[in-house]
């Protein structure tokens, strides 16, 4: 965790209203996992913002695993060609953030150009863990199999997953938006990676929302990480263990699946790094804090009727 | 003392046998810093004049519902509800490290009854790695009625009175600012025993979602810091220090040395940098590198020298 001004290599518009946008973060490459988050000192505003980090390419190593990407089909967006890392030109290790234009934060945030130094802290938070399958009557094992579901921006940390899980475990990534055009462009991710867009419109991929086909991969998956709207995350707690949504005492006896689940809670964050209590939710165990013991959690832990955000 | 003879010292309790002197008069204010050790890894804390740590009571609290923060226009409203570990927790977990620390650090507590803020003071007696204890006297009252303590001075003063009978520790009131006259209440509070008096907590407030028609705060209130305040706290230092005679500590909306500056002007001995904390964590040092900057470019070798000048 450092706090450092950041260069910013390239800032552009790569969907409609969504940015991506690459720094020089030498410190915070070196050190970031999959789910953890910086935050950005916006102008005169008074709350740093929380952005997951997409990205991570560190300049010694070769090739950056995006090299290798193919176009799957898709319309290839021309700004993205530009935005993307480019190995050979840096000197120094990146990070990319991605960012829907929302509010005043993020609005600044659109407005940087190359060049432009912004204030950055981080790497923050706990990130997605790997673990073993444990199942009944069996050994534990290294998971294989990744089930990776975004809605909308959500897909944000799960690419910088994907590009960590890569090439050692297979993985399916459900990607939900509203329209064919708010789905991150598929030609800008890595190969071996099957994708299953879902569009609410129908536009592009099955009709309706990421969390309805869930259930479809629950056979294959060993292990499912998501990031998307709170509503997402209901619909898929209550797919995975539908219990705990009924109540404590009903207990662990109606699990559907033993699959354990873990998500990306967004909250308002005051410090960042656990200090000042502005982020702390209740949970079934107790207490936590978005920013530091979060923002990945274990589905169940969360007490999504709770859940105000 | 500093080697190219800045003298930034500051006694914050001379009523007190043991006084409380701070190498400088830039602390951090409570709820915004943590126990401190959140952020030693981001700063160099030991450089600091003193920390107040988190609100503590004397049962771990669970705070608000979220959410809890909102931001406006140079301001942030909060609602975290006095979430804190307790005083049992400080005292076994934290007071330990800060014990090793060559900052003083102080404990801001609160209770809901007299007996409450009694407990916690005596629970912190002797306790190594505690330099002090700032009393947060905007908690209701339960056996009051939900009045605040620092409301009234009557109140405010017998709060005071009874945590001074069980601490031998530098006491510390920190006043509200939500009240018709602050300087009876700091009078009162003066006369009770206080060592020192910082002010202000954060002024209440609150935001609607208009296409909600509700607050954005789950408990519908809360408190206003930040730049926004900096104006109402510069006005409420400047009179309090007029009528009192122990040390005032500036608070609310401090984010540069300029700021910090000119509450030391208006009269306050020592300055608290708080919401500025969360928008940079650098911020407190850089107010206090930015003081000794101010006093080498005027030739001001004590910072004593500077309070007050501003009163009339």
């Amino acid at each position: 965790m450092k706090q450092s001004l950041c260069t910013i290599t390239s800032n552009l518009e790569v969907m409609p209203g969504v940015n991506l946008m690459w720094l020089e973060a030498p410190d915070i490459a070196a050190t970031a996992q999959p789910g953890q988050f910086v935050t950005v000192r916006c102008g005169d505003l008074i709350l740093r913002r929380p952005f997951s980090i997409h990205r991570v390419a560190i300049a010694s190593q070769s090739p950056e695993p995006f090299a290798s990407c193919h176009s799957e089909g898709g319309e290839r967006p021309k700004n993205l060609a530009q935005c993307k890392f480019r190995e050979g030109a840096a000197k120094q290790s990146q990070i990319a953030l991605l960012f829907r234009v929302l509010g005043k934060g993020t609005l600044w945030l659109s407005r940087r150009r190359e060049g432009d130094k912004i204030d950055l802290l981080g790497p923050l938070g706990k990130w997605f863990s790997i673990p073993s399958v444990i199942a009944r009557c069996e050994v534990p094992r290294q998971s294989r199999n990744l089930l990776l579901v975004a809605g909308g921006i959500g897909v944000a940390p799960l690419v910088f997953l994907l590009q960590r899980a890569l090439p050692q475990h297979q993985v399916i990534l459900i990607y939900g938006a509203s329209t064919a055009k708010e789905l991150y462009p598929f030609s800008s991710l890595p190969g071996g990676v099957q994708f299953v867009p879902v569009t609410e419109d129908g536009s592009r991929g099955r009709k309706g929302l990421a969390s309805d086909i869930v259930p479809e991969f629950l056979d294959w998956a060993d292990q499912i990480y998501a990031c998307g709207p709170v509503g997402m995350y209901r619909a898929m707690a209550l797919t995975l263990n539908p219990s705990p949504l009924k109540g404590e005492e009903k207990g662990e006896g109606e699990k559907r699946s033993n699959l354990k689940c873990q998500v990306s809670l967004e909250v308002r964050i005051g410090c960042g790094i656990g200090a000042c209590y502005g982020c702390s939710i209740n949970t079934r165990k107790g207490l936590k804090k978005v920013c530091c013991d979060g923002p990945v959690f274990e589905i169940d832990d969360i007490l999504w009727e709770e859940v105000k955000i | 003392m500093e080697s190219n003879s800045l003298n930034l010292g500051i006694q914050l309790a001379p009523r007190h046998p043991e006084g409380l002197m701070l190498d400088n008069p830039v602390m951090t204010a409570s709820g915004t810093f943590g126990y401190g050790i959140e952020y030693s890894e981001l700063i160099d804390i030991q450089k600091l004049g003193a920390i107040i740590c988190k609100g503590t009571t004397l049962m771990p609290r669970k705070g608000n519902p979220q959410p809890r923060l909102v931001e406006t226009v140079g301001g942030l409203l909060n609602s975290v509800g006095l979430e804190n570990i307790g005083v049992d927790a400080v005292i076994r977990d934290k007071a330990p490290i800060w014990a090793n620390w060559r900052v003083p650090v102080i404990v801001n507590i609160a209770g809901e009854t007299i007996d409450e803020y009694v407990s916690i003071a005596a629970k912190l007696e002797d306790t190594p790695g505690v330099s002090g204890i700032e009393l947060n006297i905007s908690c209701p009252n339960i056996s009051a009625g939900g009045i605040e303590f620092g409301v009234t001075p009557r109140l405010a003063a017998e709060v005071t009175s009874a945590v001074k009978a069980v601490t031998s520790f530098p006491l510390i009131v920190k006043l509200s600012p939500n009240v018709t006259d602050i300087k009876e209440i700091a009078l009162a509070v003066e006369r009770a025993g206080a060592d020192a008096i910082s002010l202000i907590n954060t002024v209440k407030g609150m935001v609607i979602d208009i296409s909600k028609g509700e607050s954005r705060l789950e408990s519908i209130t809360g408190g206003l810091s930040g730049p926004a305040i900096k104006p109402v706290a510069l006005y409420l230092v400047y009179e309090v220090a007029k009528v009192i005679h122990i040390p005032v500590i500036g608070c609310g909306g401090i984010c540069c040395a300029a700021d910090a500056l000119g509450f030391i002007m208006a009269g306050a001995s020592a300055v608290q940098v708080g919401t500025a904390n969360l928008t940079n964590p650098h911020a407190a040092l850089d107010v206090l590198e930015g003081i000794k900057y101010f006093m080498r470019d005027r030739g001001i070798q004590k910072l004593t020298d500077l309070i007050s000048v501003a009163q009339a």
